[in-house]
């Protein structure tokens, strides 16, 4: 019953010919309009409520890795993103 | 936009009831002259010890690859919420950390995990809805992010929206 929604790469991503593999890009240094216009409604319509959350294992500060799908039947998982600026 | 809301009060009361909260730390939406953009892991690790000092924060942090494959996986937003039930599914997201709207639903997947303990079979019952906020940035947020990233950041702000009232 899950819709499946795979990520898109966004279209300067895949334009990138640096060979930085777009990790320039991800990591602009200006922000930009494209940064800003229309991502609010690709948001919305990326994940839904009640589809199964992409699964992922990513270092803890203190290097540990955590992997989401390990909590799975034992806890509810609350993911803030963040940044400083 | 850019920074990080400590959940430090709702993770104190959650934690006992069967949730784990992570902040998962991402690229700089607003790079400037203090923070520019991450051209290295060991950069980006450093950087989150500067904001977890920054906001106080109080959950465990995880940080995303260069690449940022988990934040783009999730949807790119800079200050994404989201709740995944013990079953892996997601029972709510959000652009924009609401306080007693996350409240909500935590109380409400304890409420299901109660009924489910007294045998009580539960059902999803779905819910969508817009929250409306300041467009602009409220309550010395603005001087908070921009302050800490650089005026670089600020005049690149600028030069997007301009035309807007600041």
């Amino acid at each position: 019953m899950t819709r499946k929604v795979r990520y898109k790469p966004q279209q300067e991503e895949t334009m990138s010919t640096d060979g930085s593999n777009g990790i320039d890009t991800y990591n602009y240094a200006t922000f930009s309009r494209s940064e800003s216009a229309g991502k609010s409604n690709e948001f919305k319509n990326f994940l839904r409520a009640g589809d199964q959350a992409p699964d992922f294992e990513l270092p803890r500060l203190d290097g540990d890795l955590m992997r989401l799908s390990n909590f799975y039947g034992n806890k509810h998982v609350l993911l803030e993103f963040g940044s400083i600026t | 936009m850019g920074e990080v809301s400590p959940l430090n009060e709702l993770y104190r009361r959650y934690r006992q009831h069967g949730f784990e909260f992570f902040t998962i730390y991402v690229r700089e939406p607003h790079p400037g002259e203090h923070y520019g953009p991450h051209r290295s892991l060991e950069q980006k690790f450093r950087f989150a010890q500067d904001c977890r000092k920054q906001d106080g924060i109080q959950t465990p942090i995880l940080i995303d690859d260069l690449e940022g494959t988990v934040h783009r996986s999730y949807g790119s937003m800079p200050n994404m919420i989201y709740i995944i039930d013990k079953n892996g599914r997601i029972a709510y997201k959000a652009m924009w950390t609401d306080h007693e709207e996350i409240a909500s639903v935590l109380a409400n997947l304890v409420t299901a995990d109660e009924l489910q303990a007294r045998g009580v079979r539960v059902k999803p019952s779905y819910t969508e809805r817009v929250n409306y906020i300041p467009a602009e940035y409220a309550g010395g947020l603005r001087e908070k992010v921009f302050d800490r990233a650089g005026p670089k950041a600020w005049s690149d702000y600028q030069n997007v929206f301009a035309g807007r009232p600041k």
